[in-house]
């Protein structure tokens, strides 16, 4: 005996029965809703103030400023490549440079991000290992105060160690001193070119290398 | 144990692994830093020096020092002797004097001009005469040696790099062929004029030790 319900019959009462379940379910009920954004910080850090001096050894004596009439014999620049960008370069060219005279270039590294940093000490990376190539003096720098305050002046006159960081938060900078020298001990060519890198790395305060 | 088949499968797996192991560290070293790079050149100067003139008094009539240094009188000036000088065409660092058909009494001078072509400024850190067949006499007169010569210039003179007005020497060298001297013979010697970058003090010996050889 077939006793089949027909199809359009079953479809009606599926249609009934969802909408009886609907109105069982929407009876005096509420919503709420946690509606986010997260607006992300940054970190960045850029070159801020840099200054240039070009001194001299006159018989091995200590470095004096570079006497006017030899100015000429050998020169210092430095220009900024890539402004603004991860992997912003400080380019520094010495030209005509010759035993005991000195470029020594002093730079901010100034954190413009949201997000504090641990800067850590510069590290060389690729250059000669002259004995006077190196960057020392490092010292953190409050200049959001209108002032230059220093602080954490913990390697002066010496190369901090590589493990070395300070903590920058916004408008703050590290201020360090790199010294180009080299002596007849260095067995420096004369007209030659030599190349160094020095790199310079920022990270979030909260996650140490 | 491991059977072929499970082995086989390992080593496909692998790669994943890899890829895994990869993207966790990669993930560990993506958090948030910045780098900041300083990239220095260094061109070096150079210390350079050359001749760039020479005269010597010798224009036919052979020269007599002036005032006459000697007791005995003035002789009239005949041509004997002679001499030249000319800078190297392939080293201009090298000066040629040469004296032909000299004899005992034969006496020159050559003033002598050298520039600093380098890019240091430089001091005149001295002279060294240099005979190589011969013994120097003393003085001009002296008989302790077959031919006397001297160099005068500027020792401890700083000269700024070309084309400073201070970028240029005049010097004079002088000779005197002493009795002793033989005949139909062939005398040489060298002088150095050893100049060395100006701000690190050096003897002449630590001078001529340092400078190049070739």
């Amino acid at each position: 005996m077939n006793k089949r319900l027909p199809l359009g019959l079953l479809a009606i009462l599926l249609i009934v029965l969802l909408a009886g379940v609907g109105v069982a379910y929407g009876l005096w009920s509420e919503t709420l809703t946690i509606d986010g954004t997260v607006n992300t910080g940054e970190v960045n850090v850029k070159f801020g103030t840099i200054t240039k001096s070009e001194k001299v050894q006159i018989n091995f004596a200590p470095p004096v400023d570079e006497p006017k009439e030899k100015a000429e014999a050998a020169n210092c620049e430095y220009t900024i490549k890539g402004a603004g960008t991860d992997g912003e370069t400080l380019v520094i060219t010495t030209t005509g440079a010759y035993p005991s005279w000195h470029c020594i270039v002093e730079f901010d590294v100034v954190s413009t991000g949201s997000v504090p940093v641990h800067v850590y000490t510069p590290q060389k990376i690729s250059g000669p290992t002259w004995k006077d190539l190196k960057i020392t003096d490092c010292k953190k720098v409050k200049l959001a105060q209108g002032v230059e305050a220093f602080e954490d002046n913990v390697c002066e006159g010496v190369e901090c160690p590589p493990t070395q960081w300070w903590q920058l938060h916004k408008d703050d900078a590290l201020r360090c001193k790199l010294t180009i020298h080299f002596t007849n001990d260095d067995k420096v060519d004369e007209n030659a070119t030599y190349t160094f890198v020095y790199k310079i790395e920022a990270r979030q305060w909260n996650e140490p290398r | 144990m491991f059977n072929r088949n499970n082995s086989h499968s390992q080593w496909k797996a692998l790669p994943l692994l890899v890829l895994g192991v990869l993207l966790l560290t990669g993930i560990a070293y993506g958090l948030w830093s910045e780098t900041l790079l300083i990239d220095g050149t260094v061109y070096t100067g150079e210390v350079y020096g050359k001749w760039t003139s020479c005269i010597c008094n010798d224009d036919g009539l052979d020269p007599l020092p002036n005032p006459w240094p000697y007791t005995y009188p003035i002789p009239t000036r005949k041509d004997v002797g002679k001499t030249t000088c000319t800078i190297d065409e392939k080293d201009p660092r090298i000066l040629h004097l040469t004296i032909e058909n000299g004899y005992p009494s034969y006496w020159g001078n050559c003033e002598v001009h050298f520039a600093n072509t380098g890019t240091v400024p430089v001091i005149i850190r001295g002279y060294s005469v240099m005979p190589k067949n011969f013994t120097l006499a003393t003085a001009n007169g002296a008989e302790n040696g077959e031919i006397w010569v001297k160099y005068w210039d500027g020792i401890g003179t700083q000269m700024e790099p070309c084309p400073d007005e201070s970028c240029e020497q005049a010097s004079s060298i002088q000779f005197h062929v002493e009795q002793p001297a033989k005949e139909n013979y062939s005398y040489k010697f060298d002088v150095y004029v050893c100049i060395a970058q100006w701000n690190e003090s050096a003897t002449l010996e630590q001078c001529l030790a340092a400078a190049p050889k070739d």
